[in-house]
């Protein structure tokens, strides 16, 4: 019954992306007018209709391949690690799907509302279906609570655009937008900014993400972080790019600076969280930054007048899109065999997970380098084009752009740079060295479909690193949909192709190149050690201080592989420590402790410093209100009372007496 | 139309004020009770002048049926509910006689500052007539929000209901035959759910103070 239900989604998934594929080579779909029978659309605000359009068949194939993959390991996943209500759960994943393809080819804002909103109710279930966890359920409401405030930010965009342009089709939208007052534009850019944002997780609006998407079922946090959160980047491109045609230059700072927020904080706050879905969860923050930095740096330099720049800076942007789809998928699907097999998510109770699952740990190295941006994998080829992109400003001649932009390219180093350091914890913790529990120790080898399912993401992320050209021809039409031109002539389908060299700088690569390189250095290694060249190993206890077989309490721990960074960034962590001593009975030195533990918590501070000021205030005038309430019937008259007599004073004084 | 039949006119609603404004300061129930009648018994005077000064006969059924209703059965009515319920006196209430005294005054003032100046285009030609039914609104809207005891809140909505029908008889000479009629009905209909109310009232919480009613909050 699974089999049959993840099998039709993934069928699903397949028959979209080809779809998708035939657009972005260049096939042209005709929008369709969706009609219900019997019901008359009132105006033509309310009308329906789909289209698939360059950029709604880009994110449609990021969503299929991931959703395909996603679904294959669904299979094993559910089957073996979820308890109860699979059906339940299996269903909600397709609507999941739908819901999420529907937001894709919406072609009318009423139908892109409509499809939005489903996506938020159902992946609402699907975070709250492990309901018998306090946690799954207030992560849950944060989630809602924050989506629908997200939600309502987009229906001012969407109804505002839509009004002033007089028609709801998104295609009619285009056409009118370029007359309207730059008020109203910049009105419907800040709405969208703040609705879409949310619904990525930028930055200071992300914090329902850290909690939702470790609640839900991983097969599920996989959707939501691989795929989910792109729909906000697609709403914010397809309102930004496609509706307005683009904007002045202080949309493309303002979405720069956020997006280079998101990066550092969320890597920063990766790097403090010992729960291995969370911290994958704030890598979504950070790479959401990335692709936001992307799109703001395309709006500047369009702005600036180079549009083959902007096509550069939006190209980094859709590649990191599919790119961060891919591997996250991946993590989490990786992060759910590891914590569906022990039973936690708790690093520090991991570890030795690569005898366990040896093809999880594979693949889930290789996620973890792609989105360290190494060579030879996709992340490196997305972040390549962002840095080249952010550099290039340089050849603007604006001093504030060439300014904001070092600085922007200086935080995206410190973030790759960061990404790559927490991901040696999130595998070295969780897969290498001894189990540090007995659950780690007696985990059962994962289900076949989910280690396949890693297994294709991980090879289109090697292949998307290896040829990465491939991803740039599928990009080409959205790319000249938005800004105008796409990537120079020198892109082709060939594998071993170098990337293109914008003209007004020198370096480029040839990433099939490099991966040959290191694939023969790798292959060398290996025949080198097979027949002898190597040093004869030798094979002996490690040591161990003298105490006989050392045991995993003895290993490094999480905690205190990210005390290194922690400690710097202390005054950003504003970390909650906690020491725990028990001291032998009797004795009150310190040198007879018997147990030292230390545990550390860092709460995101932009929860208290940022929503709870509004929570508070939202409790507080709550509070006052109800004291009007006071269920005494003469109070209720007597409002009644003293609105009558104010409203007759200001009649008689303040309004003019009519005949 | 004569100036001596406006003058009768404005006198007839000057009593009716002057009784709105004894019941604030009346303590007793009963009298409460008798000069709602005497209130009742001015406007349907006023309605029937207007009827003759205007020859508008549906008036005089309009007039009549005050007297009937408003004069004799209600106040009857609310005099043998006061027996069974065995209340006699007002005690603690919002505002003190003195207050509701000069809230009073306070409100005739207001009703005057506001209304006097659309008092002209009023349909019947008297300068007193809409200010005076302002007021006597206002103060049964007083009556209403500054005693504790619900069966005089009944007797406030009557007064308000006094003051609305004085206005409507002065700016249309009635608010439609069917709109007045339907108005008496609901007076009647107010008395008989007042009754059992308050009966219910008092068996359950052995008063009929308005401020047993708070369990509301939460």
């Amino acid at each position: 019954m699974l089999r049959a239900t993840f099998g039709l989604a993934m069928a699903g998934c397949l028959l979209a992306g080809l779809q998708g594929v035939e657009v972005l080579l260049g096939a042209v779909v005709p929008a369709q007018a969706v009609s219900i029978p019997g019901a008359v659309a009132a105006t033509p605000l309310l009308s329906l209709g789909l289209q698939e359009d360059p950029l709604s068949a880009f994110f449609v194939l990021v969503l299929a391949v991931s959703g395909a993959a996603i679904s294959l390991a669904s299979i094993g996943y559910v089957d073996r690690y979820v308890h109860s209500r699979e059906a339940a759960l299996a269903a909600l994943f397709n609507l999941f799907l739908l819901s999420l393809l529907l937001v894709c080819v919406a072609g009318t804002v009423f139908l892109f509302l409509v499809a939005w909103e489903g996506m938020t109710l159902v992946s609402y279930f699907l975070v709250v279906h492990e309901d018998h966890s306090a946690e799954a359920r207030s992560a849950g409401l944060t989630y809602l609570v924050i989506s629908h405030g997200a939600a309502a930010a987009v229906l001012v965009a969407l109804l505002g655009l839509s009004v002033a342009t007089g028609t709801g089709q998104l295609s009619a939208i285009a056409s009118g937008a370029g007359g309207l007052s730059p008020w109203v534009r910049d009105g419907v850019f800040v709405a969208a900014l703040v609705g879409f944002g949310t619904k990525a997780g930028m930055v200071p609006l992300h914090v329902w993400l850290p909690e939702a998407h470790p609640a839900a079922p991983s097969n599920v946090s996989a959707l939501m972080s691989g795929v989910m959160i792109k729909m906000g980047i697609y709403g914010l491109l397809r309102v930004v790019w496609v509706l307005l045609g683009g904007g002045p230059s202080w949309w493309g700072y303002t979405i720069l600076l956020f997006g280079a927020a998101s990066a550092l904080v969320g890597v920063l706050y990766a790097i403090a969280q010992h729960d291995l879905k969370r911290l994958l969860a704030y890598h979504s923050v950070e790479n959401i930054g990335i692709i936001l930095m992307g799109i703001g740096a395309s709006i500047v330099l369009f702005d600036l007048g180079y549009p083959a720049l902007a096509a550069l800076a939006m190209a980094a942007a859709l590649l990191h899109t599919w790119n961060h789809a891919l591997f996250k998928s991946l993590l989490f699907l990786g992060a759910g065999a590891a914590a569906g097999a022990t039973g936690t998510r708790d690093l520090e109770k991991l570890g030795g997970l690569v005898r366990r699952m040896p093809g999880i740990a594979l693949t889930f190295l290789l996620g973890a380098m792609a989105i360290s941006a190494l060579p030879p994998f996709n992340g490196f080829v997305s972040e390549w084009l962002l840095f080249h992109s952010l550099f290039s400003a340089f050849s603007t001649g604006s001093p504030a752009t060439e300014l904001v932009f070092a600085g922007m390219a200086a935080v995206l180093a410190l973030t790759s740079g960061l990404a790559a350091y927490c991901f040696v914890k999130a595998f070295g913790i969780a897969f290498l060295a001894r189990p540090r529990s007995e659950a780690a120790a007696t985990a059962q080898a994962p289900p076949g479909t989910l280690t396949a399912g890693t297994g294709v993401l991980a090879g289109l992320c090697l292949l998307l690193g290896i040829a990465p050209a491939l991803a740039i021809n599928l990009a080409s039409r959205p790319l000249t949909q938005m800004v105008g031109t796409s990537l120079g002539p020198g892109t082709s389908l060939s594998l071993i192709s170098s990337l293109p060299a914008p003209s007004t700088t020198s370096a480029g690569f040839a990433p099939g190149i490099i991966a040959l390189l290191l694939g023969l250095a790798i292959a060398g290694i290996w025949v080198a050690s097979r027949f002898g060249v190597a040093p004869k190993v030798r094979v002996e206890r490690s040591w161990d201080c003298g105490i006989d077989a050392p045991t995993a309490r003895m290993e490094y721990t999480a905690g205190g592989y990210s005390q290194a960074v922690t400690r710097i960034f202390q005054e950003f962590f504003r970390p909650k420590e906690d020491v725990e001593r028990t001291v032998a009975a009797g004795t009150r030195w310190d040198l007879l402790t018997r147990v030292r533990r230390f545990s550390e918590e860092s709460v995101d501070p932009l929860l208290p410093s940022l929503y709870r000021p509004i929570r508070d205030g939202f409790l507080w005038s709550a509070r006052e209100v109800s004291r009007l309430q006071s269920g005494r019937i003469h109070a209720y008259l007597a409002y009644m009372f003293a609105t009558l007599v104010v409203l007759l004073l200001v009649l008689r004084f303040v309004g003019s007496p009519s005949p | 139309m004569t100036d001596l039949g406006t003058l009768a006119l404005d006198l007839a609603a000057a009593v009716a004020l002057v009784a709105a404004w004894l019941c604030l300061v009346h303590t007793r129930i009963a009298a409460l009770v008798s000069t709602y009648a005497v209130q009742s018994a001015a406007i349907a005077v006023a309605a029937g002048l207007v009827a003759y000064l205007y020859q508008a006969p549906d008036i005089y059924v309009l007039a009549g049926m005050v007297v009937a209703l408003n004069v004799v059965v209600l106040p009857w009515y609310l005099t043998t509910v006061l027996r069974s319920l065995g209340v006699t006196r007002m005690v603690n209430m919002y505002a003190s006689v003195r207050t509701s005294a000069l809230a009073g005054l306070g409100l005739l003032l207001l009703a005057a500052a506001v209304v006097g100046p659309v008092a002209p285009y009023a349909a019947v030609a008297s300068a007193g007539l809409l200010p005076i039914s302002t007021a006597i609104l206002l103060i049964g809207f007083f009556l209403l929000i500054s005693r504790r005891k619900a069966i005089v809140q009944v007797i406030g909505l009557l007064v308000m209901n006094n003051g609305i029908f004085l206005a409507g008889i002065a700016l249309t000479y009635g608010t439609g035959f069917v709109v007045e009629l339907g108005l008496a009905a609901n007076l009647l209909v107010l008395a008989i759910v007042a009754r059992i109310f308050l009966n219910r009232m008092k068996d359950t919480f052995d008063t009929v103070d308005a401020d047993a009613l708070r369990s509301l909050e939460g």
